[in-house]
C-alpha cells in the first residue's frame, strides 16, 4: 500500500492559469417589423470540413431598421463552442485592430441552426461584402458568404 | 511463462502507449505506473485531411496504468487518466479526470509465438462538455471535454515473439474499437493496427520503438467538435527507454508523433507528445 501512495504523490500536481480581458458586444434579437426587403444575399461556402450551409441576407424592414438575416436551413459546426459572425470587406478574417474603419464588424455569435435576425445599429457600411463565420478561439474559419 | 518472456513483458507494459503485447502476467503479480504527457500543437487536420493552423492547442495528462495477473492466463489491466488539462493559448483551463478503461487479456497461446486477446470497454468517467473561456472574448468559449462522452469497447488480438538468447523482441496486434453515440451523435468504429520491436541496451535500459495506424469503419453520419476523435485517423510512430533505477522502481521517457505513411491524418492535431513515467513491478 505504501508504494501506492508515493504513486499517487508523485501524481498531485496541477497547472492552470485564468485572467480576463474580455471585449463586450450586445446582440439585439428583436426580428423585422413587417416586410423584409432583402438588398444583399449570398449562399455561405463551408470552410475547415464544417457542415456550413445556407444563405446569408442584408436588407430592411417597414421602418428601414436594418437586419442581416441567415436562411432557414442555415446551419454550421456548433458543437465546438462559440461561433462568432462578422461582417467583413473579404472572404478572409484579417484583424486591423487600429482602425476604427477596419476591415471587419462583429455581429455577434451564431447560437443555432436555423432562421436567425441579427439588428444592425448602426447600418453596416456598403464596403462590407462578405459574411464570415468565425471561430475565434481556434482562429478557424467556418464558412463565408459572398453578398452581393 | 519463460523467465525471457517475463522480463519483455515489463518491457512492453513500460513502454508501450499503443502496442498490446502476446504476454499475460504470471499469477498475482502486478505493475503500476503513473505518467505525465505533455503535448502542444497549432497543426489541426480536419476530417478531409486538409491542414489547417489554429492558436496553439495544449493537452497535459496524468495517467495511472495497472496490471495484475489474476491467473497465468488472465490479466486485468486498468488506465485512468487521473487529470486532464486542456486549452489553447487563448482559453482557460478546461481540466478534469479522463474515460476509465478496464480490460482483461486471455492468452491463447503461450509458446513460441504467444497470442492473446483482450476485451477493453471504456467508460464516460471524463466531464462529457467542458466549455474553456476565451480570455480576450466575452462571447468566446470552446468546448474541451476530458472524456468523449460514450460508451465503447477495445477489442484487440495480439502477438510477440522473443528472440532470446538476443535481448529483441517484437509485438503486432490488431484492434475495433466499437464505438456508440453521445448527445444523439453515433461514432464510427476505428481498426488500430500497431508493431512494436525492443531492444535491451547494457543489460540496464529498455529501448523500443513503435509504428501503429488508425482508420475508421462505416460512413461518417456528420462532424463534431474534433476532441472526441470522430473519423480521427492518422499513422504514429514513437520511441522510448525505460530505466530501473532501484529494485522494482524504474523511471522510463518516450516521445511519439504522427505522419500520413499509411494513412493520412484526420481530424487530429499533429506533433509530438512527450511522456515521463515512473513504475513499480512485482514480476
Amino acid at each position: 500500500m505504501k508504494k501506492l501512495i508515493y504513486l499517487f504523490a508523485i501524481a498531485a500536481f496541477t497547472i492552470t492559469s485564468c485572467s480576463k480581458d474580455a471585449e463586450t458586444i450586445t446582440v439585439d434579437s428583436s426580428k423585422p417589423d413587417g416586410a423584409f426587403t432583402v438588398s444583399k444575399s449570398g449562399a455561405f461556402v463551408a470552410q475547415s470540413s464544417t457542415p456550413t450551409v445556407g444563405m446569408a441576407q442584408l436588407g430592411m424592414d417597414s421602418k428601414g431598421v436594418q437586419f442581416l438575416k441567415f436562411s432557414s436551413d442555415f446551419t454550421t459546426q456548433f458543437a465546438t463552442g462559440t461561433v462568432s459572425v462578422y461582417l467583413s470587406t473579404s472572404m478572409t478574417w484579417v484583424p486591423d485592430p487600429g482602425n476604427s474603419q477596419g476591415n471587419l464588424r462583429l455581429i455577434g455569435p451564431a447560437l443555432k441552426a436555423g432562421e436567425t435576425y441579427y439588428k444592425l445599429d448602426p447600418k453596416a457600411d456598403a464596403k462590407f461584402t462578405h459574411v464570415i463565420l468565425w471561430c475565434g478561439t481556434a482562429g478557424v474559419p467556418f464558412g463565408n458568404a459572398a453578398i452581393k | 511463462m519463460t523467465k525471457i518472456s517475463l522480463v519483455l513483458l515489463f518491457c512492453i507494459s513500460t513502454l508501450c502507449t499503443y502496442s498490446q503485447s502476446g504476454w499475460t502476467r504470471k499469477k498475482n503479480t502486478y505493475f503500476l505506473k503513473t505518467g505525465f504527457n505533455l503535448f502542444s500543437s497549432s497543426d489541426y487536420y480536419t476530417p478531409d485531411g486538409d491542414k489547417l493552423k489554429t492558436t496553439q492547442f495544449n493537452q497535459q495528462s496524468l495517467n495511472l496504468y495497472g496490471e495484475y495477473g489474476i491467473s497465468d492466463k488472465l490479466t486485468a489491466i486498468v488506465n485512468l487518466p487521473m487529470l486532464k488539462l486542456n486549452s489553447y493559448d487563448n482559453t482557460e483551463t478546461a481540466s478534469g479526470i479522463g474515460d476509465l478503461k478496464i480490460e482483461l487479456k486471455y492468452a491463447l497461446l503461450r509458446k513460441n509465438i504467444p497470442v492473446t486477446i483482450a476485451v477493453a470497454p471504456e467508460f464516460p468517467t471524463g466531464s462529457k462538455d467542458n466549455y474553456a473561456q476565451n480570455k480576450l472574448s466575452v462571447i468566446d468559449q470552446i468546448n474541451l471535454p476530458t472524456g468523449d462522452g460514450e460508451f465503447n469497447v477495445w477489442s484487440t488480438l495480439a502477438a510477440s515473439h522473443s528472440f532470446h538468447p538476443l535481448p529483441i523482441y517484437v509485438s503486432l496486434s490488431t484492434a475495433y474499437n466499437f464505438r456508440t453515440q453521445y448527445n444523439g451523435f453515433s461514432f464510427r468504429d476505428q481498426v488500430k493496427f500497431n508493431f512494436e520491436a525492443g531492444y535491451k541496451l547494457l543489460d540496464k535500459i529498455w529501448l523500443n520503438g513503435t509504428l501503429s495506424a488508425q482508420t475508421s469503419v462505416g460512413k461518417s453520419s456528420g462532424t463534431t467538435d474534433f476532441i472526441r476523435g470522430e473519423g480521427t485517423e492518422f499513422t504514429a510512430f514513437g520511441f522510448g527507454a525505460a530505466y530501473e533505477v532501484v529494485k522494482h522502481w524504474s523511471i522510463s521517457l518516450q516521445t511519439w508523433s504522427y505522419t500520413d505513411l499509411i494513412f493520412d491524418r484526420k481530424n487530429i492535431y499533429s506533433a509530438p507528445t512527450y511522456s515521463v513515467g515512473v513504475f513499480y513491478e512485482i514480476k
